[in-house]
């Protein structure tokens, strides 16, 4: 026994010894620039993000050197991966807050370090939300195993909230929340036995049947209220095809759409002519952080819709809405018009600040995600003005996004990596609204995980904090009756 | 005398185990040799750390791991059935090793095949996993095991049997609690001490289980403690499709009643034998009527899949098991014809029922026709609708076969989506089955030069219309192929194709519009024989039409034997059935307009 205790002793001793870095000294600099991935230099990044792993591309031993005021923290590669051990990570984070840390990467050539041109990540004292909800799907819409998941940005813990191997492996569609808040939630679930909408609040499950005669199709894109009590939806029936020959290899559609708005409290969806047109499909909507504005795409309806699929151009509209009363407003302003600018628009989200909304524009449709020429826009509100956010569009698709409580973080969907996985790139937004050069989701081996992993990032969500539901309580909720919407007439 | 009685009834057990599976193992290679070929292509496994650690660390995740790391040999001929049957023989020798401490009794030793030979006649279908012959054969082995410890005393037994019950419940599923059922009936019939406090291993998985799908692990109590979790989630479980825990449960069961029988007679063992070899061959016989027609068609699939895959096409267009009824079957058959440039030459040879003997349109949503289209697709240069039918199939089969993993190569590599068609690449080169035929293709990736002078990537790459904003298979096969015959007029498959479909429709509008409009034209510089026989078919009357759209005169003539033919035919009242007695003209489009 005795002999054990000295072998695991001595094992743990070695393990020790075999983790902790042996820091190095660095002869001279090449003046190269290194190449890494995820491109994490001269970022801003939030003062609470999980520590910005990244490979070098290239053959070698190689070292980091991250320094900071006070703080110097070294790091050996693992085959050309700097895994950043947590809590040092945190404490040299924390000694730098408002300023920048300088990471210096050396290779080891013969007995002598040589360093490549440092590069920075300034510390941002503004946080971001700490998790981050999606929906992981292998792409062009198609599935077996999908599942809406939720990622701790402080960490590198990933969470399902719900997956599909629950229920006979149905379709998950979009997740909402209301204000960030992760307490309360709502998605779709398009399964043989378990048909209907989540509700979920504060853990409990509620099944919602939210097809009533009077709509064209179970609620779809949803977006909350500010004060909880409402949520304004689309309800679509949506097609998909593929092209002969297009940079955007397919494209998925509305043939119909009408937008609705779902009473929470009083378990009914209401809506007028100006959301429910049959003369024009209405979509995308959502409400502004006052909670006075509503706002939704809108498209004319087109003649033979896939063969004249260019022709389906969205245009952004806007009604107040009473939240005491209920009441959709009658007057529509048309903040963007498709007519008269020639492309399309989708994705209206306004910062909880207020002060700017950021859009989506495709040359037609809404399906912005496979369109190559998809970028992301600012739209002043009171002039009408785009202006495209030229630091975090490329040649590929920019899309979704979301804004952080503190509405200086937001999170977007990009393929700029490969054309076909989103994933999600985060910027940060000072007070002036300029916004930074984004990086990637970050992940404990980034090269590795974004190699392999054959699901693309849907519907980033930032969320503050852990959303609490048991995957098993949703399953057998949903598995049962549910609750019927009624339609105020 | 009594040395050779002692030595048989040392070797009768072993032989019987190595007969029983080298019976089954010839069997299976001579019945169900395309079944594992096709279960191989019907998985992917990444070699790759991080990904069997994801596998093996799920519910039940060795099992399937084990499962899968076998299958991926299948590949080779024989090993699906060799391995198949040392995994049955081995569960029956394991079994045998358990279950005879309760009660020698050789003559239950036949049965111990049972089980497996169950499993093997389940996997002739598509829909069972692997992982379920391996998680029996891990059963027998926990079972086995645990008898080591029957003479230990009752804690130590205990301690063993709950730590055995809990791993294998873990690490290959359900399968667990069947052994625990088992475990209680051997020291039952053991008189083990305190044998009634086994029920804490039953205790201890129903905590296990209900742990597992409380918190979302796994689906329901079903899946957790049932024969489901060995099938795929839409296959309806029947009381046969259970059977195999059922025999295993009624083995062990037999086993405990002879136990507590001080000697069975001689004819006891000759009638105990006969009962099994009855019951064996009767549930073998049910099984087989059961699903015979089922499984032709399903067998007759799964050797067209391996040979498509294989690029054997003359086994194919001389498969005696194909149904001409079923459209897949014959989308195969003219598909390999055309593989061999034969589709116009012998179209008329086999049996053909329209347009859907050619192109079956109307699919269905399974992975297995999804799969075969998106790769007539490909053949004929329609790219687009090749990625979205493999990424269809995709959606069936997470993370996808190696032949939709395949498609997702060339369909990228032709549209120059080379930074995807990498990624794909990758994960291929990390399989054991198709780490060459990824190396190959590394050399395409961001190399146009290369794409293009490949004689399959250049011409699918020429084939690819103008880029637009039109949907493909939006009006119909036939307008899809002049799409991409009109792109490339040198893409022959498409032509002949296109001819096929426009005979098979017997549509003469559509033909006369067709040679009228292309005569002439890259698209359709000469008149395939056929399409001759088709033009004078509607222009019989009209010989210089014929002549000025380019029927030959050997068509012409021949067109007169046949018209000759059939009239003295109709003259001698012979028109019951006509084209028996126009064997010469089988290869005809006349023949196939009688």
């Amino acid at each position: 026994m005795k002999t054990l205790l000295k072998l695991i002793l001595v094992a743990l001793t070695l393990q020790f010894v075999a983790c902790s870095t042996p820091e190095i000294t660095i002869s001279r600099s090449t003046g190269e620039q290194v190449e890494i991935f995820p491109d994490y230099k001269d970022i801003i990044i939030p003062c609470n993000i999980a520590p910005m792993n990244f490979t070098v591309t290239g053959e070698g031993n190689y070292h980091l050197i991250i320094s900071g005021s006070g703080e110097q923290l070294q790091v050996r590669a693992e085959n050309g991966l700097f895994d950043i051990p947590i809590k040092e990570w945190r404490r040299v984070m924390d000694a730098n807050v408002g300023g920048k840390l300088e990471f210096t990467v050396a290779r080891e050539e013969g007995s002598e370090w040589l360093s490549y041109e440092p590069f920075t990540m300034e510390v941002s004292p503004d946080p971001i939300d700490s998790h981050l909800a999606y929906r992981l799907l292998p792409p062009a819409e198609q599935w077996l195993k999908i599942g809406i998941f939720q990622r701790n940005l402080e960490t590198f813990e990933q969470k399902a909230i719900f997956e599909n191997k629950l229920t006979d492996y149905n379709c998950i569609n979009c997740h909402s929340f209301p204000n960030r808040n992760p307490d309360k939630m709502i998605f779709h679930l398009r399964a043989k036995d378990a048909n209907g909408t989540a509700y979920i609040e504060n853990g409990e499950v509620t099944k919602l049947n939210t097809k009533t005669p009077e709509t064209i199709s179970s609620l779809v894109y949803p977006y909350w209220h500010p004060s909880e009590r409402y949520i304004v939806v689309s309800t679509n029936i949506i097609y998909q095809s593929y092209y002969y020959h297009s940079e955007d290899r397919m494209e998925v559609y509305d043939e119909k759409s009408d937008v609705v708005v779902y009473d929470v409290e009083k378990g009914e969806i209401f809506t007028n002519d100006k959301l429910s047109s049959p003369d024009a499909m209405e979509t995308l909507p959502t409400f502004s952080p006052d909670g006075k504005s509503l706002y939704f795409c809108t498209a004319d309806n087109v003649e033979q819709l896939a063969h004249n699929i260019d022709k389906l151009k969205y245009s952004l509209c806007r009604v107040d809405f009473d939240a005491e009363t209920g009441t959709i407003g009658e007057k529509v302003d048309t903040v963007f018009n498709a007519k008269t600018d020639g492309r399309s628009i989708s994705f209206p989200r306004i910062s909880p600040d207020g002060k700017r909304m950021v859009v989506v524009l495709v040359r037609y449709g809404n399906w912005s995600i496979n369109h190559k020429d998809s970028d992301l826009y600012t739209l002043d509100l009171e002039t009408g003005e785009l202006q495209p956010i030229d630091v975090l569009n490329t040649e590929e698709v920019e899309s979704y996004h979301s804004w952080s409580t503190n509405s200086r973080w937001m999170v977007f969907s990009s393929r700029r990596d490969d054309r076909l996985y989103t994933r999600p790139y985060f910027t940060y937004v000072s007070e002036d609204g300029t916004f930074h050069k984004p990086f990637l989701l970050p992940q404990r081996d980034p090269l590795t995980h974004y190699r392999d992993i054959l699901y693309a990032y849907n519907i980033p969500e930032l969320i503050s904090g852990e959303v609490q539901v048991n995957p098993h309580e949703i399953a057998t909720v949903m598995a049962g009756e549910g609750e019927n919407l009624q339609f105020r007439k | 005398m009594e040395k050779i009685t002692s030595i048989i009834a040392k070797i009768i057990a072993p032989l019987t185990i190595v007969a029983g599976a080298l019976l089954l193992g010839l069997h299976l290679q001579a019945e169900q040799a395309y079944m594992f070929f096709y279960r191989e292509a019907q998985q992917l496994l990444f070699l790759e750390w991080d990904y069997i650690w994801d596998l093996m660390t799920q519910f039940g995740g060795v099992g399937i791991t084990i499962a899968q790391s076998l299958v991926q040999f299948f590949i080779h001929p024989g090993v699906g059935a060799t391995v198949t049957a040392l995994l049955a023989g081995t569960s029956a020798a394991l079994l045998w090793l358990a279950l005879r401490k309760m009660c020698n009794c050789k003559a239950l030793l036949p049965l111990l095949f049972a089980p497996a030979l169950m499993w093997a006649l389940y996997l002739a279908t598509a829909y069972y996993h692997y992982d379920g012959l391996v998680a029996l054969t891990a059963m027998a082995l926990v079972l086995w095991v645990y008898t080591l410890f029957v003479e230990a005393g009752y804690k130590l037994r205990l301690a063993m049997g709950a730590l055995l019950s809990v791993t294998l419940y873990l690490l290959f599923g359900p399968v667990g609690l069947l052994f625990v059922v088992c475990a209680l009936l051997f020291d039952l019939a053991k008189r083990s001490e305190k044998w009634y406090l086994d029920l804490i291993y039953v205790a201890l998985l129903l905590v296990a289980g209900s742990y597992l799908v409380s918190n979302g692990k796994v689906a329901d109590f079903e899946t957790a403690y049932g024969t489901k979790f060995y099938y795929e989630f839409y296959v309806e479980l029947t009381p046969l499709l259970n059977a195999w825990w059922w025999i295993v449960l009624a083995i062990v069961a037999a086993f405990l009643a002879l136990s507590f029988v001080k000697s069975i007679p001689a004819w006891g063992s000759a009638l105990t034998y006969v009962v099994l070899a009855l019951a064996v061959a009767g549930l073998y016989i049910q099984r087989h009527d059961v699903e015979k027609k089922e499984k032709e068609n399903i067998y007759t699939y799964m050797q067209l899949y391996h040979n498509i895959v294989n690029e054997q096409w003359e086994e194919i267009t001389s498969n005696r098991n194909v149904n001409y009824q079923i459209p897949l079957h014959s989308n195969c058959v003219n598909f390999a014809l055309s593989k061999q440039g034969l589709l116009l030459d012998k179209l008329f040879l086999y049996p053909q029922n329209g347009l859907v003997s050619l192109f079956n349109e109307n699919m269905g949503t399974f992975v297995e026709e999804h799969s075969i289209y998106s790769e007539i697709y490909y053949h004929l240069g329609i790219v687009s609708q090749t990625l979205e039918l493999s990424l269809a199939a995709m959606a069936g089969s997470y993370p996808g076969t190696p032949l939709l993993l395949q498609q997702f190569v060339r369909s990228r590599v032709v549209m120059g989506d080379y930074d995807l068609a990498g990624k794909f690449v990758y994960r291929l080169s990390k399989t054991y089955g198709y780490r060459d035929w990824a190396l190959r293709q590394q050399g395409f990736l961001h190399n146009d030069a290369a794409v293009e002078a490949d004689a399959e990537y250049g011409l699918k790459r020429r084939t690819l219309p103008e880029l637009s904003s039109e949907f493909v298979s939006l009006n119909g096969f036939v307008y899809d192929l002049m799409k991409v015959l009109t792109a490339n007029p040198e893409n022959n498959v498409a032509r002949e194709y296109a001819i096929a479909a426009l005979l098979l429709n017997k549509n003469f509008d559509d033909i006369r519009y067709f040679v009228e409009e292309y005569y002439g034209t890259p698209i359709l510089p000469t008149l395939h024989e056929r399409l001759q026989e088709a033009v004078i078919t509607y222009a019989e009357k009209d010989m210089d039409y014929c002549r000025r759209y380019g029927v030959s005169e050997q068509t012409i003539s021949r067109f007169a034997q046949f018209r000759q033919k059939v009239l003295t035919l109709r003259h001698q009242r012979q028109t019951a059935n006509p084209k028996s007695q126009l064997p010469e003209f089988r290869d005809t489009f006349w023949f196939y307009m009688l």
